[in-house]
């Protein structure tokens, strides 16, 4: 069976059977399988990765030292990337020095009238550098502005020199940032003994001098030579050397005069050798004479010119104003030209004169204008831009609206009008936002609300106990409620008014008129209550001092009382509501006052 | 005037740079902005000692912090609340750089405004005690025993 398979086998492949058992024999092979794979295997990465760039992330990811060989061959963009973290520190340390320096020189030009000087104020008129820079790098090679050094280790201040004043906050952040650096620097780039030692700040550069402890570092402008470096190596072994106790007795460090002084003898500028000193010849004279026409002309000319230019650029501002000539005149500039009748001119000065031909401009400011003037709507904002007019805002009058559009057309330099202004929105009728309100929120009764000339006027009664809910959402929904007709009630004040104060009288069918107007302000009180169904009946209680006849005294205590019911019921209380109780004489147990004559009141609520 | 070198030590996002900015600046920022190697800041105490403060990112690859940390003087351990891993990256840490522990060290567990996601269990109160004896719970957000913090450190310095 095997060999008949075996047969079969050799006639369907024939010759093909070496080729796989060879095959099969490299796959056994490692060395020779491993061989063959590493022929491909650059091409099969490229084209995988071109294919799929995430692959290459995969390769590389766990892979430190492609890392540090990325570094190595892109160091300059990683010190570059370093530079904006500690660049501002020094820039703003150093733009101290600059200001100090440059006050330096403009005191020793000033002290100092020279050809030189003069010539080189001439070059910096003519070309537009600063008079300063031209100094700079007429006369000095390079400056050392500041110097710092620095604990190799913690990255601490020893001592630093150089214009402290701004500085005094940062120097520490400083030296410690330039050993982060330095440490950075040395951890990217392997630990083969690269140090940092020169970066480049703008016009500026740090010098970074690497010593057994501590770590030189400067802060240069100008082209300096390697022989400055060489002097500043020289001293870094020197303060190491004179300086190596201090410099490892953290004790001394920022507060070693010694060591400062030190490092201001590295403060050095450079100046170029003056080659062409005095020549000898005096012309002085001449050269003064020459100066002050020169200078008197020049000035002239250069006040001229600035007016000149002042005056053109004023007028290139003006939208709808076309020069054709500007002459100066004794007091000014006569400006020849066409101009717009829209244009606006009250931005130029008063020593220029216009004398132009009207025209029509087709600037975008200006044909705004016409359209403005066209509409007369203050709250249409009218804009054009190449042509196309946009009108946005509001406009009062639909129909006068239609109108004015259609005029538009009439107008040059308008090839489309974009209109989306909009009738301005009506604010909706107060009286039908109060029947709105009224409708959520039925009135209390006695309350009267209306609008007169817009605004909501209350009228009426309202209870305290009602002010609360019922006013308070009034005032949320409308404003400025004239409220001066409106009479506020007290439940408990009204009700004491009834019955805090009896009625002493002692004929049975007469009140004094004090006691009248007492009587009726009681009845008021009480309708009122009752009105707001604070009191349901008002009760009478008569009561006599029960002096002679017992019999008599009851009959007129009844009497009063029934004749104070119908004086009552005479000011408007319904005869229902009144309740009349008298208190015989035989009930009085206490002793007989005779203040006690005359009718008490109570109201049933 | 003395200056004492302090390095903030603790994995990625537990409030370095925050809790610096908080105790230098009194502000507080809810962006978060990665520091990119190293950033320093000083702060003048008492009118005798500057304190020279190191935040350094970057505790998570190995060996990358380590230069960062010569001639320290003080550490500050900072720890994160709400993730209890960010505890066992300090102990990482000391394993790995074990002359910090020689050093005057405090351990702030930040974050502690976040009540809600606080994740605490004694175990880890444990593992910072095997890294210093002063611990704060701070807020750099709040402010909340920041200033206390620094001030415990610095006083271990002096
Ligand atoms: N709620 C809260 N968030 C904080 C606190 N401290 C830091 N954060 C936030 O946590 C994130 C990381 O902070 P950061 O200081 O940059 O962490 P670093 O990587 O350790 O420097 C930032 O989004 C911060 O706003 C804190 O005390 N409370
Ligand atoms: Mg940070």
């Amino acid at each position: 069976m095997s060999e008949d398979r075996d047969k079969l086998k050799s006639l369907l492949l024939g010759e093909e059977i070496a080729q796989i058992k060879a095959i099969q024999k490299l796959l056994d092979d490692r060395q020779a399988f491993t061989e063959k794979v590493s022929q491909v295997l650059d091409n099969a990465a490229d084209q995988t990765i071109k294919q799929n760039p995430e692959f290459q992330k995969k390769f590389s990811r766990l892979d430190p030292k492609a890392l540090t060989r990325a570094i190595k061959a892109n160091q300059k963009s990683f010190i570059d990337a370093m530079i904006p973290i500690m660049g501002p520190m020094i820039r703003q340390s150093v733009a101290n020095a600059i200001s100090k320096f440059v006050q330096d020189v403009n005191r020793a030009m000033e002290q100092r009238f020279s050809i030189k000087a003069l010539r080189w104020r001439w070059q910096a008129y003519r070309t537009g550098i600063s008079f300063t820079e031209i100094v700079f790098s007429n006369t000095i090679e390079y400056q050392v502005q500041q110097v710092f050094l620095i604990d190799k280790e913690s990255g601490l201040l020893i001592e630093h020199a150089g214009h402290e004043d701004a500085l005094m906050q940062d120097k520490e952040a400083i030296s410690a940032m330039l050993t982060a650096i330095e440490s950075f620097v040395q951890d990217s780039m392997g630990h083969d003994g690269s140090h940092l030692s020169a970066a480049k700040l703008g016009e500026r550069n740090v010098e970074v001098i690497s010593g057994s402890q501590a770590n030189l570092a400067v802060v240069i402008k100008g082209a300096y030579t390697p022989r400055l470096v060489d002097h500043l190596s020289a001293a870094s072994e020197q303060i190491h050397i004179d300086f190596a106790s201090d410099i490892n007795d953290q004790n001394t460090w920022n507060n070693n005069p010694d060591l400062k002084v030190e490092l201001e003898n590295l403060l050095v500028t450079k100046s170029q050798s003056d080659d062409e000193e005095s020549s000898g010849v005096n012309f002085w004279p001449w050269l003064i004479i020459a100066l002050l026409l020169i200078g008197w002309f020049s000035w002239r000319t250069y006040q001229q010119h600035k007016a000149l230019s002042e005056t053109r650029l004023q007028l290139a501002a003006i939208d709808g104003l076309v020069v054709q000539q500007i002459t100066p005149n004794d007091d000014g500039f006569l400006v020849t030209g066409l101009l717009d009748p829209l244009a606006d001119t009250s931005t130029l000065s008063a020593d220029i004169r216009l004398a132009t031909q009207p025209y029509v401009s087709l600037d975008d400011e200006l044909i705004a204008n016409r359209v403005r003037l066209l509409l007369n709507q203050p709250d249409l904002e009218v804009e054009v831009r190449h042509g196309l007019l946009t009108l946005t805002g509001h406009f009062d009058d639909v129909q006068q609206h239609r109108l004015q559009r259609q005029m538009l057309g009439i107008i040059p330099g308008i090839s489309q009008v974009d209109d989306q202004s909009t009738a301005r929105p009506q604010p909706p009728d107060l009286n039908q936002q109060l029947l709105n309100h009224l409708q959520q929120h039925p009135l209390p009764e006695y309350l009267k609300l209306q609008v007169i000339d817009e605004k909501i006027v209350a009228s009426g009664e309202l209870m305290v106990s009602d002010v609360d809910d019922y006013w308070q959402l009034l005032n949320q929904h409308f404003e400025a409620i004239d409220a001066s007709g409106l009479t506020l009630l007290n439940a408990s004040t009204q009700l004491k008014s009834i019955t805090s104060e009896p009625l002493n009288f002692i004929a049975t069918n007469q009140l004094s008129p004090a006691q009248q107007s007492l009587l009726n302000q009681k009845a008021a009180a009480f309708l009122t209550l009752h009105r707001h169904n604070q009191a349901k009946q008002i009760k009478l209680i008569a009561q006599s001092d029960c002096q002679g006849s017992l019999q008599e005294s009851n009959a007129n205590n009844r009497k009063r009382g029934t004749w104070l019911a119908e004086q009552l019921v005479q000011s408007g209380v319904d005869r229902s509501l009144i309740q009349v109780e008298t208190i015989l004489c035989e009930q009085i147990t206490t002793t007989v006052n005779t203040d006690l004559i005359g009718v008490w009141f109570e109201v049933n609520r | 005037m003395k200056s004492k070198k302090i390095c903030m030590i603790g994995r990625f996002a537990v409030g370095k740079t925050s809790l610096v900015d908080r105790y230098v600046k009194n502000h507080f920022a809810d962006k978060y902005q990665t520091t990119v190697g190293v950033a320093i800041s000083t702060k003048i105490i008492d009118n005798t000692t500057k304190l020279i403060i190191w935040d350094i990112a970057g505790f998570e690859q190995e060996n990358h912090y380590k230069p960062y940390l010569r001639g320290a003087h003080g550490i500050i351990f900072v720890a994160d609340a709400t993730e209890p891993e960010s505890v066992h990256t300090l102990a990482d840490i000391v394993a790995d750089s074990p002359e910090l522990k020689a050093l005057p060290a405090v351990c702030f567990i930040n974050k502690t405004d976040r009540k809600d996601d606080i994740n605490w269990q004694p175990a880890l109160d444990q593992s910072i005690a095997g890294l210093t004896a002063h611990s704060f719970w701070t807020s750099a957000k709040t402010g909340d025993h920041v200033e206390e913090g620094f001030a415990a450190l610095s006083r271990l310095l002096s």
